[in-house]
C-alpha cells in the first residue's frame, strides 16, 4: 500500500529514528520535538519515526491515606504530604514510564489481589496516556512539513492500533510499504519473534518470516527502501541481551552479564536475501549499535527512556545511498 | 495479557506492578556489582605488595591510618561516582559524566586520560605478570620444594628478553581469551578467579595460624639454608640500620603525605561506573555496591595486614623493605611480597603452589579487567563517531570485539617493550597522576550536575538529590572528592619513589594525554562535519515540552 508521494529533496530525506519509548512522557514530547531541534541546528529532519513499544510496564500504586499518600518508587518508600509533592512525584513516574494509580487502601487491596483488575487498570492507563501523547503530537506538528510514522511493537496491546489510526497526522506504517519521498520507500513491522515475557505481538519465525516476504513482494526499489522492523536481526550485534536463567534472572559471568544474541533469524534471512538500503531497528535497549549485513545498513539506536534520554538516529539519505548516520542522545 | 509481580517488596509498602513485557532484565544485582569492583582493585595483587611499598616508601606513616585515610578519601570519591552513575545509569564512566554536564569534548578527553592510564598499565603489569608475579611465585616455590630448575627459572625470567618474549605470550593468550567469546571467557576468568581468591585466604590463614617466634625461626632457617646467612631476621634488620635505615616514629602527617598509597590500593572500586548500563535499580544499587566494595577492601586489608605485621614485624618488614629499594645489598632472594613471607612460613607444597599461582593470577586477571574497559571505551567512542566505526567490529562467531581488542593488546605490547627495553617509563610514567587527572575533572561534573543540568537532577532519585545544609550532597561529595584529588596529584608529583617520574618529561606526558584527548575530539568533529555528522548534535538535550 502507498500511503503518500513525496518529491526527493536536493539536500537528502532527513529521518529521525527512536524506539522503545515504552509510557515515558518525556521521551515522547522530546521525538515529537525532534525534528524541530535538529533542524535549528541544521540537521534537516523530515521524518520522524518511532518504532514500535510505546506502552509502558509498570504501575505505581498511591496509596491515598487521609490527605497524604505513599508509595513505593526506585527502591524507596515515598511519602507524599501535599498536592505539590504528589504532583512532582506523578511526574517523576511519568519521566520513568510508569503509570501512577492514586487509590484507597481498599481499592489498593483489590487490585493487589486481583489480576483482572490489575488487567483493565493497565489497558486504561496505557491508552489514557497514549491519546494524551497523540493530542500532543496531532497539535504539535499540524501544519509543518514533517511526516510521523509511529508504529507498534511486540509490547504493545492490540487496543494501540485503534488510537494510531484515529490520530490526526500520525501514521501507523505497520505491516504496510509506505514511500517516504520519491526515491525512498520504507516496509514496516512491528512484530517480534517468540521472546520468554509472551509479549502481544510476538509471532513464531515462520511467522515474521512470511510477514516479511509479503511485504517485500510491494516494495518497488529494494536498493533505496528503510526497513522498519521493531526486532533486530539475528546475530547481528544488535540484538545482545542478558542471557537468562530459569527464573528470568540474567545469568552472571565475571565481566557482568552474560550477553546473547536474540533477534530475529527472519529478519536477517529476510534482509540478507533483498538488500534494502537501510534498517532501523529497537527491541532491545541495551545493544545500540549499528551493523552491516552485506549492503544493508542496520541501526539499532536503543533506549534509555527510564531515564528520560531518548535514543535516536539521525540518517540523511541522498540519492538512493545513506549519505549520513549518527546515534544520538537527547 | 497476563501480568507478573515482583521486586519482593515487603507487605507492608505499596507494590509496584510490571505487566509482562520485554526488556525487564537490566539486573545487574548488588552482589554482582559488589563482586565486579572487587575484582577491579585486585585485591591479592594489592596486599602482596603494600607491606613493602608502605615500608619503604612511608617508614613513618602507620599502615593502618593509611589504610584508613585511604578509606576517607576513597569514600567521597566512591560517593562521587556513586552518585553520578545513579542520576546518569549509563555505561561509560567519566566520558557519559562529563560528556552530559560539562561538555562532550571534556567527557572525551578526561575518558580518554583515564584509559591511556589503563593502556600504559597493562603494558606495565604485563611485565610485572612475568619478571614480579611468575619470577617471585616460581622462585618461592622453587625454595618451598628445594627445587633449583624453578628458581633459577624464576631468575632467568626476570631478565629483558624472557620478560618480553613469555609477556608478550601474555598479550597474546589475553587476546585469544577474548576473542573466543563470552561463555568461554567466563568459564575462564571464573576458574582462575577461584583460584585467585582461595590463594589470598589461604595466605591470610597462614598468617593467622602462625606467630612471630615461629616466624623468626623458619625465616633464620630458610635464609641460612639459601642464602648460607645466620640470625638471618636480626641480621637483616642490623644490615639495614648499617646502611643507614632507622625505624621512624608514626606520625599523622606522615599518613597523610601517604595518601596516594591510601587511594591506590582501593583503585578499581568505581569500575561498575564503566558499565553502569547492565546494572539493576542503578539508582541504588551502584552507589551501595561501590561503598560495600570498599568497605569489604578495607576490613580484608585491616585484617591481613594486621596479621602479617604482627607475624613478620613492623622494624623487620620496614628494614627488608628499605633494603630492597634503597640499597643493592638486600639479602632476600626474592622481590619482598607478601605471600613470599607465607611461602616461607608453611612446608606444605600444595599452599605453596596455590599461594605463587594466586599472586601470579591476581596480576593476570588484572590484565582482562583492564582490556575489557578500555576496549568498552573505545567502543563508546567509535558508535558517537569520534574515533573510526572500524573500531566497533565484532567476530561473526563469538561476537568479540577484534578490531578493538587487538587495537589495545597492540599498544599495550609496545608498551611492554619500552617498558623493559627503554627508559622511557621511567622519565614520563606517573601512574596514580595520569588517571587522577580524569577523577579530579570529573569532580567538576558532580559538583554542577544541580545547577548545569537541573533536569537530570530533578529526575534523579531522591539519594541523589539529597541536601546537606541546603547543598546538594552531590555538590559536598564532588568538592571534597576535588579537594582530595588535588592533594593526590600533589602527593603524586612529590614521591616520585611510588607513584613514578615528576620531571618536566612526566609533567609534559600527563598534559599531552589530556590536550590530545581535546584535539582527537575536535580533529574527529571536524572531520565528521564534512560528512554531514555534528557531533555536537550527540547529547543535544531535545526540549520535552
Amino acid at each position: 500500500m502507498i500511503w503518500f508521494r513525496k518529491h526527493a529533496r536536493p539536500e537528502g530525506l532527513g529521518i529521525f529514528f527512536c524506539s522503545d519509548v515504552h509510557g515515558s512522557s518525556v521521551c515522547f514530547k522530546k521525538f515529537v520535538n525532534a525534528a524541530t531541534y535538529y533542524r535549528q541546528r541544521g540537521h534537516p529532519v523530515h521524518c520522524l519515526v518511532l518504532g514500535g513499544d510505546l506502552t509502558g510496564k509498570l504501575i505505581v500504586p498511591v496509596i491515598r491515606e487521609g490527605s497524604r499518600y505513599r508509595s513505593y518508587l526506585l527502591g524507596r518508600e515515598v511519602e507524599l504530604s501535599t498536592d505539590a509533592e504528589l504532583r512532582d512525584f506523578v511526574k517523576q513516574c511519568e519521566t520513568l514510564g510508569a503509570y501512577p494509580a492514586v487509590l484507597t487502601a481498599e481499592e489498593y487491596e483489590a487490585f493487589r489481589t486481583d489480576p483482572h483488575q490489575r488487567d483493565s487498570v493497565f489497558t486504561r492507563l496505557m491508552l489514557e496516556r497514549l491519546e494524551e501523547w497523540l493530542a500532543f503530537a496531532s497539535d504539535r506538528l499540524r501544519g509543518q512539513d514533517i511526516a510521523c510514522y509511529i508504529l507498534p511493537g511486540n509490547d504493545d496491546i492490540p487496543e494501540v492500533d485503534a488510537l494510531l489510526a484515529q490520530a490526526p497526522g500520525i501514521v501507523n506504517p505497520d505491516r504496510t510499504v509506505v514511500r517516504l519521498d520519491d526515491v525512498h520507500e520504507m516496509l514496516s513491522l512491528g512484530l517480534s519473534n517468540p521472546t520468554p515475557f509472551n509479549c502481544p505481538r510476538d509471532v513464531p519465525e515462520n511467522e515474521l518470516a512470511r510477514l516479511l516476504d509479503e511485504l517485500a513482494s510491494r516494495v518497488e526499489r529494494m536498493e533505496t527502501c528503510v526497513f522498519t522492523v521493531h526486532v533486530p536481526p539475528y546475530n547481528s550485534g544488535l540484538d545482545f541481551a542478558p542471557a537468562l536463567d530459569d527464573q528470568l534472572r540474567p545469568r552472571m559471568g565475571p565481566q557482568g552479564v552474560e550477553m546473547v544474541p536474540v533477534g530475529s533469524t527472519a529478519v536477517r534471512e529476510t534482509i540478507l536475501t533483498y538488500q534494502p538500503l537501510l534498517g532501523l531497528h529497537g527491541h532491545i535497549h541495551e545493544s545500540k549499535g549499528i551493523a552491516r549485513l552485506g549492503r544493508t545498513l542496520c541501526i539499532n539506536a536503543g533506549s534509555e527512556y527510564s531515564d528520560g534520554i531518548l535514543r535516536g538516529a539521525l540518517v540523511t539519505l541522498r540519492e538512493g545511498r545513506v549519505a549520513s548516520h549518527v546515534l544520538v542522545s537527547g | 495479557m497476563a501480568l507478573g509481580e515482583r521486586g519482593e517488596i515487603a507487605a507492608a509498602r505499596p507494590q509496584l506492578f510490571v505487566r509482562q513485557a520485554s526488556g525487564l532484565i537490566r539486573e545487574f544485582g548488588f552482589l554482582d556489582t559488589f563482586v565486579f569492583n572487587v575484582i577491579g582493585y585486585a585485591l591479592g595483587l594489592v596486599l602482596a605488595v603494600t607491606p613493602f611499598f608502605a615500608g619503604a616508601l612511608f617508614p613513618g606513616a602507620n599502615i593502618f591510618l593509611i589504610l584508613t585515610l585511604g578509606l576517607v578519601l576513597s569514600l567521597f570519591n566512591g560517593l562521587t561516582y556513586g552518585l553520578l552513575g545513579a542520576a546518569m545509569p549509563r555505561s561509560g564512566g567519566e566520558y557519559v559524566y562529563n560528556g552530559r554536564v560539562l561538555h562532550p569534548a571534556i567527557g572525551f578527553m578526561s575518558n580518554w586520560g583515564f584509559s591511556w592510564s589503563q593502556v600504559l598499565g597493562i603494558g606495565i603489569y604485563t611485565q610485572w605478570t612475568i619478571n614480579y608475579a611468575l619470577a617471585v611465585s616460581a622462585a618461592t616455590i622453587g625454595y618451598a620444594t628445594g627445587s633449583d630448575t624453578l628458581v633459577d627459572f624464576g631468575s632467568f625470567i626476570s631478565r629483558p628478553w624472557p620478560s618480553f618474549l613469555l609477556g608478550t605470550l601474555v598479550l597474546v593468550s589475553v587476546v585469544v581469551v577474548l576473542l573466543a567469546g563470552m561463555r568461554f571467557l567466563k568459564r575462564f576468568l571464573n576458574a582462575l578467579f577461584v583460584l585467585a581468591v582461595a590463594g589470598s585466604l589461604a595466605t591470610l590463614l597462614v598468617f593467622l595460624a602462625n606467630s612471630r617466634e615461629t616466624f623468626v625461626a623458619k625465616f633464620n632457617q630458610f635464609m641460612q639454608s639459601t642464602q648460607g646467612m645466620s640470625d638471618a631476621y636480626a641480621s637483616l634488620i642490623a644490615l639495614a640500620q648499617t646502611n643507614g635505615f632507622s625505624l621512624p616514629s608514626e606520625s599523622l602527617g606522615a599518613a597523610v603525605l601517604a595518601l596516594p598509597l591510601g587511594y591506590w590500593v582501593f583503585i578499581g572500586f568505581t569500575y561498575s561506573a564503566y558499565i553502569g548500563g547492565e546494572i539493576k535499580e542503578p539508582q541504588r544499587t551502584q552507589t551501595r555496591a561501590i561503598l560495600a566494595a570498599l568497605a569489604f577492601g578495607y576490613l580484608f586489608y585491616m585484617a591481613a595486614l594486621w596479621a602479617y605485621f604482627r607475624v613478620v614485624g613492623r622494624e623487620f618488614n620496614h628494614a627488608a623493605a628499605y633494603l630492597e629499594y634503597n640499597t643493592d645489598q638486600n639479602p632476600l632472594p626474592v622481590a619482598g611480597v607478601l605471600n613470599f613471607f607465607a611461602g616461607i612460613l608453611t612446608d606444605n607444597v600444595l599452599l605453596n603452589v596455590l599461594i605463587g599461582a594466586s599472586f601470579f593470577l591476581w596480576h593476570y586477571l588484572l590484565l582482562f579487567v583492564m582490556v575489557t574497559i578500555v576496549v568498552r571505551n573505545i567502543f563508546a567512542w567509535a558508535f558517537d563517531h569520534i574515533m573510526p566505526m572500524r573500531l566497533t567490529e565484532v567476530t561473526e562467531k563469538s561476537h568479540a570485539p577484534w578490531v578493538a581488542t587487538i587495537v589495545v593488546a597492540g599498544l599495550a605490547w609496545v608498551l611492554l617493550w619500552a617498558s623493559i627495553f627503554t627508559p622511557l617509563f621511567d622519565y614520563v610514567f606517573n601512574y596514580i597522576a595520569i588517571f587522577s587527572v580524569a577523577f579530579w575533572i570529573t569532580s567538576f561534573a558532580a559538583i554542577l550536575l544541580p545547577y548545569r543540568r537541573r533536569d537530570l537532577f530533578e529526575a534523579a532519585p531522591p539519594n541523589v538529590r539529597r541536601r546537606v545544609f541546603g547543598v546538594p550532597l552531590l555538590t559536598i561529595a564532588g568538592t571534597v572528592n576535588l579537594i582530595l584529588f588535588s592533594l593526590i596529584l600533589y602527593s603524586s608529583f612529590t614521591l616520585p619513589a611510588f607513584s613514578g617520574p615528576v620531571g618536566p618529561f612526566a609533567l609534559a606526558f600527563l598534559l599531552g594525554i589530556y590536550v590530545s584527548g581535546f584535539l582527537v575530539y575536535f580533529i574527529a568533529a571536524a572531520l565528521r562535519r564534512r560528512e554531514g555528522i555534528d557531533l555536537n548534535l550527540l547529547y543535544g538535550e531535545i526540549p520535552p515540552e
